[in-house]
């Protein structure tokens, strides 16, 4: 559950991003739309709890964001946001497995193997385990940002331009898998976007205009 | 999955840079180490040796020859004394201790030294196995010798003119092993130990010989030829009673003497300061090669955080916390630092090895490998410390990193 309040983000001096309200509840997903340079990446690390607003209130799971401080906040972002990068980045020293587990390691949550096998095969990357990260496809990347995303059964998911590098096939793939792992966990699903091709997946959406 | 691990994996997957790091510590903490401890070790076994000897008396000559002969077996005598006019000198009343030595052949390269039981009582050569010297041609054998020549109560030798392997041998006599001393990691460890009496014996059969040169001098002075003046030491180690005697009698024996006193205290400090000047310039090189080193590490770490910004906007986005992240890297410091100790640690006994095998065969002398002293403790702390420094001035980075500008840039 998420519902943000007046939000709004100004950078130095320039004049104030105010975005639109939203209301998620339970399972309920969301595409933002809009051109690039309107804030979509800034709202997503609003929502993210990446960036912190200057005024209004983003509220998660019944908690008001702003009241945490800053171990509860990084914390609480650990253990209940996931998110998927426009460009999978990952720690190229490691593994996918280990990059996997540093996502629980991290959110100071004890590492269950099982879990992530079982998640590692239902998005198609259990043959990956092993393999150093740098040498994936990028539908693979992509494939194992997303596994990252759910490690820790976040209540949101936030996904950044997921589809930008991917053909229509491998895209509507993406969407499929996003929604039903989503599903599976009962997340909010949120995906910031330009790429018109998830217009129809998706029946809540909002698009951000620069005002 | 924890911080040691992912630190180890960040340094193995840049491999050459890191491992130019660890090689340059090494080297630094190597050669430290090694003249740290040779140095320390010659320091010991020269002030042990030298202990208890105030002057030497001996042939004019070099000083330091004189003291290197007669105290460490090292150089070859000046040449030889009077022992007659040696007594004299002794009996000085500030003369607490004088002991005697005559030296000129040896056995297989290890030095026989002709003496009294006031040498051994000295060095607190303990004989056991066996007895001390009492007739002529018996002899006491050092532990090292005994070890390495595998001689036995009973066992009798040859000794060699000179103090080399090459010299032409003594065959009409031999000598009979009757007492081995304990180790007592001192000089006598190396040496053959017999009478004064069977040193002048092998000698005087030499001079027999016919030769022109003698017989015109017998002719001579017939009378004096065979009287116990004729006899002659290498050298004479004295202890006086109070300092007060090394005020004038070194003097006097200068002045007035055909022989020369030297003072081992003085002549030693005029060797390691003579060393002293090789040894630090070395010791300046080795902190310089650690320096780099801890510039090196720097270096890598500076570069590799650039590069691996955004993986730690990362970490922080899925819940490290900066602190985390800053130990995350002040490990990869740490383990340079660690390994490059290590195997320095080894490169430096191994050459050490080495050169004890070396300085055993040619010198006699033995150098223990392995200890560890607080010298090497100091140097752990040293490299440990610089690689922890080096590690960490870059990695205050991690608290300026912005994690929302960086996730968006790329």
């Amino acid at each position: 559950m998420i519902t943000t309040k007046g939000v709004e983000y100004q950078y130095g001096n320039e004049i104030a991003l105010v975005f639109e309200d939203i209301n998620l509840q339970k399972s309920d997903s969301l595409l933002i739309l809009g051109k690039s340079g309107v804030g979509k990446t800034t709202f997503l690390h609003l929502i993210g709890l990446l960036l912190m607003p200057t005024k209004g209130v983003i509220t998660i799971n019944s908690i008001k964001t702003n009241t945490l401080l800053n171990n509860d906040l990084v914390k609480f972002r650990a253990q209940n946001i996931g998110v998927i990068y426009q460009k999978p980045h990952f720690v190229n020293s490691l593994s996918v497995e280990e990059n996997l587990a540093l996502a629980t390691y991290l959110a100071g949550k004890s590492q269950q193997k099982d879990q992530l096998q079982s998640l590692a095969q239902s998005l198609d990357i259990d043959h990956l385990l092993n393999k150093n990260i740098k040498n994936l496809s990028l539908g693979e990347q992509q494939r194992v940002g997303i596994a990252r995303a759910l490690m820790n059964s976040p209540s949101l998911i936030l996904a950044d331009e997921p589809s930008s590098s991917l053909d229509d096939e491998n895209c509507q793939k993406m969407v499929d898998l996003l929604k039903r792992e989503a599903a599976k966990i009962e997340a909010n699903l949120i995906i910031v976007t330009h790429d018109q091709r998830l217009k129809m997946e998706f029946e809540n959406q909002i698009t951000l205009t620069k005002n | 999955m924890n911080l040691f691990k992912i630190s180890w994996k960040n340094l193995t997957s840049k491999s050459l840079t890191n491992s130019l790091s660890i090689l340059l510590m090494a080297f630094g903490v190597g050669i430290i180490s090694l003249i740290l401890n040779v140095g320390r070790q010659l320091d010991e076994k020269f002030t042990k040796n030298i202990k208890g000897i105030d002057m030497v008396v001996g042939a004019k000559g070099s000083p330091l020859q004189l003291i290197l002969s007669s105290i460490y077996q090292l150089d070859s005598p000046t040449g030889n004394i009077s022992f007659s006019e040696a007594k004299m000198i002794a009996r000085n009343p500030f003369i607490k201790k004088a002991i005697p030595i005559a030296m000129g052949d040896s056995y297989l390269g290890y030095r026989i030294v002709g003496t009294d039981s006031t040498y051994l009582s000295h060095y607190q050569g303990i004989v056991s196995p066996g007895k001390l010297f009492e007739k002529p041609f018996e002899a006491v054998i050092g532990a090292s010798i005994a070890d390495i020549l595998k001689l036995k109560i009973g066992d009798t030798f040859a000794s060699s003119h000179g103090l080399d392997q090459e010299g032409e041998k003594h065959e009409s006599q031999k000598y009979k092993v009757v007492g081995i001393l304990t180790p007592n990691n001192s000089v006598v460890d190396n040496l053959i130990i017999t009478s004064l009496q069977t040193v002048w014996e092998v000698h005087e059969h030499d001079e027999v010989k016919p030769n022109a040169l003698l017989l015109l001098e017998e002719n001579t002075d017939h009378n004096q030829s065979k009287t116990e003046t004729d006899n002659a030491i290498t050298a004479m180690l004295v202890k006086f009673r109070n300092p007060m005697g090394l005020m004038n009698i070194p003097r006097n024996i200068n002045a007035n003497t055909n022989m020369q006193a030297a003072l081992p205290a003085i002549e030693i400090n005029r060797l390691f300061s003579l060393m002293g000047v090789g040894i630090d310039t070395l010791k300046w090189l080795a902190f310089l090669i650690i320096f780099v080193s801890g510039l090196s590490v720097f270096v890598s770490l500076y570069n590799s955080l650039k590069e691996r910004k955004y993986e730690m906007a990362l970490m922080l986005s899925m819940g490290a916390s900066r602190l985390k992240l800053f130990i995350l890297l002040l490990l990869e410091g740490l383990f340079i630092g660690l390994l490059g100790y290590l195997i320095g640690f080894i490169f430096s006994k191994t050459i050490l090895f080495l050169m004890a095998k070396t300085a055993q065969q040619s010198y006699h002398y033995q150098f223990s490998v392995f200890n560890y002293s607080f010298d090497d403790i100091l140097i752990f702390i040293a490299c440990i410390f610089i690689c922890m420094v080096a590690a960490a001035i870059p990695s205050i980075g991690i608290y300026k990193i912005n994690i929302s500008k960086t996730l968006a840039s790329q």
